[in-house]
């Protein structure tokens, strides 16, 4: 029944997609970026031994590939790719749960802090033990005490929750960046800068199959909440009073939204340092395709995201000798994109 | 029928708590099921405030709401919902939803937390679009509609809530004429059907078009109330919104009064010299 709703969709000359069938169509590019992106690298493996190596796993097949292409898949290239799909996935869905949630399309799930409180954490970590789990742990744990001070920071002012909690993120992000500017200013300039430098600027070069064990978990806990739930971030995108008008638990909800926006983000930047733009425009691009209902608008979010950041990755790792920093790519691919996509919008309204 | 009984008593509200000069005080009310009540005032008198109170969505200092005798006071936003339809002025979406996405929102308190509108919720909307007559604006995003289309996109929000009392702020601020009697004769139909209406209004004439009682909200009291043609004088008008008014009758049928305002210009003094 909601497929032939009258009057509207027949205006336009063809049809468009519906919601659901373009949700599949990029689910299958998903998939098809990510086992291109498994063949390509300094080992070139055509995708149909990358196929039959992953699907050794569950299926008895002939083994005609050699070990070095089977450790580069399972070992080096899969938790590599699997990382750059729920990153993608996290920071977009999150763009889309924030922008829902504070009413405003151009938030970025790094609002509340979160970027710069782990990217402290992160230099931190380099600077005094220099060893992966724990700049993963630190960055991951500073993240969310700023955004635990952004949020204690809004509760001294009552009125106007939402944009206190937009200013307070402001506040204590500038706090952080300030931190890690000194940071920066006293690591030694040989090996500590140039590796808190590289770690800012975001890459999915440090992801090993031990800390996606421990970091996937959240992901998909905080991923799947947020999907759950995604309907009634449409409520809350009309207003807080206006929800509570309509009966709900607006306190409650958005309470469990931010958590676990904010978890993933934190979760996404311990992995694979600061990457920008994606959170905002990924959504962006997703509204155009199926409207703004989060219904839709989260799923295609997540699926556009981990397709375009695996095959952003593919790039930053394949272009170039030496591996290009992801954040970088991300802000000259994103900036134009984003450009246009404002005038798209623009003239769709 | 969704009809519902509004007892309001002593309902007093302040945004600073006690010690503040309240908003309004004192306020007493009582509603049949299918009455509407016109609550006039002029701006800053604390009508959108008054109807928040009753809404819950701002806690009263003092005072009880009650609908069907339940008191709102114990009640969690779902349940207040139920009796509660609250159809706010002037909010614009931040983004562009469909009108048929936004009617549905109304089933939210019927809705889990983890589902999204069934079939059914869908038809509910469906239903509330048809009954006020914008089932052809369903598709349309609510970026591309009028101030009357947006209103009344807003009303069938509210009926597929299907509370017992619904309460409008302001439905006809920034309407043009024709808009404003659409929504008037809207709220009038909607009162056949046993809905009771409290509506915030600027223009003492809706009072007398759809309305059974009708107060003025003025220095935080709501003094006088009653049908329409006792309450509404001239002087009290006058005095409420600060120039003179003449309330008459209009020759004719139907027989009803309207407010005129006279214009105290100074060509107009000079003429009457």
């Amino acid at each position: 029944m909601a497929e032939n709703k009258p009057g509207g969709r027949q205006k336009a000359g063809k049809k468009p997609l519906s919601p659901r069938v373009l949700i599949r169509l990029f689910s299958i590019l998903l998939v098809m970026v990510a086992i291109g992106s498994m063949s390509l690298g300094r080992a070139d493996i055509p995708m149909v031994k990358v196929i039959k190596i992953l699907l050794s796993s569950f299926l008895p097949i002939d083994q005609d590939w050699t070990m070095t292409a089977y450790s580069v898949v399972m070992d080096v290239r899969l938790p590599r790719i699997a990382a750059g799909i729920l990153v993608g996935a996290a920071l977009s869905a999150s763009g889309a749960a924030f922008q829902g949630v504070f009413q405003n399309p151009l938030v970025s799930p790094h609002i509340l802090g979160v970027a710069s409180g782990a990217g402290f954490g992160a230099a931190l970590a380099i600077l005094l033990w220099d060893n992966l789990v724990i700049i993963h742990l630190v960055s991951f744990l500073s993240g969310l005490i700023a955004v635990g001070m952004t949020y204690a920071l809004s509760r001294v002012y009552k009125m106007t929750p939402i944009l206190m909690l937009v200013l307070s993120g402001i506040v204590v992000g500038a706090l952080f960046s300030a931190l890690t500017s000194f940071l920066k200013y006293i690591a030694d300039p040989m090996n500590k800068m140039p590796a808190i430098v590289f770690w800012l600027l975001g890459s999915l070069n440090h992801v090993s199959l031990n800390n996606l064990a421990l970091t996937a978990p959240v992901f998909i806990v905080c991923l799947g909440l947020l999907f759950l739930v995604r309907w009634r971030i449409n409520l809350l995108a009309m207003g807080e009073e206006d929800a509570k008008s309509l009966g709900v638990n607006t306190e409650g909800l958005k309470a469990l939204i931010i958590v676990c926006a904010t978890t993933a983000t934190a979760c996404a930047v311990c992995i694979s340092g600061i990457i920008g733009w994606i959170g905002i425009m990924i959504p962006h691009i997703g509204r155009l395709l199926v409207g703004p209902d989060h219904k839709y608008l989260l799923p295609i979010s997540m699926v556009i995201g981990a397709a375009y950041l695996t095959l952003v990755d593919t790039i930053a790792r394949t272009a170039l000798a030496t591996e290009i920093p992801i954040g970088i790519l991300t802000a000259i691919f994103g900036a134009p994109v984003f450009a246009l996509l404002l005038r798209t919008s623009q003239a769709g309204k | 029928m969704t009809a519902g009984r509004l007892d309001i008593e002593d309902l007093s509200f302040s945004y600073l708590g006690h010690g503040d000069t309240p908003v309004f005080s004192g306020v007493n009310l009582t509603l049949a099921p299918g009455d509407v009540f016109c609550l006039l005032g002029p701006n800053g008198a604390g009508k959108s405030t008054f109807l928040k109170c009753l809404a819950r969505l701002l806690p009263p200092l003092t005072g009880r709401v009650a609908v069907d005798n339940e008191d709102l006071a114990g009640l969690s936003t779902g349940n207040i919902a139920r009796n509660m339809g609250f159809v706010p002025q002037n909010m614009t979406p931040a983004f562009p939803f469909s009108v048929a996405d936004i009617v549905v929102m109304g089933r939210a308190r019927k809705i889990s937390l983890v589902s999204s509108p069934s079939a059914g919720d869908r038809e509910a909307a469906m239903g509330a679009m048809e009954d006020i007559g914008i089932s052809h604006l369903a598709d349309r995003p609510c970026n591309r509609l009028s101030g009357g289309e947006w209103q009344m996109v807003l009303i069938a929000r509210a009926l597929t809530q299907s509370p017992k009392i619904l309460l409008l702020d302001e439905p006809t601020a920034h309407l043009d004429l024709g808009n404003q009697i659409k929504i008037l004769e809207t709220v009038a139909d909607l009162a056949q059907t046993g809905m009771t209406i409290v509506m915030a209004s600027h223009f003492p004439d809706h009072a007398f078009i759809c309305a059974d009682h009708a107060g003025i909200l003025r220095n935080g009291r709501l003094k006088v109330q009653g049908p329409p043609e006792d309450v509404l004088t001239g002087e009290r008008l006058g005095r409420a919104f600060g120039i003179s008014i003449r309330v008459v009758d209009i020759p004719g049928k139907p027989e009803r009064k309207i407010c005129v305002p006279l214009v105290n210009s100074k060509t107009e003094k000079e003429n009457s010299l």
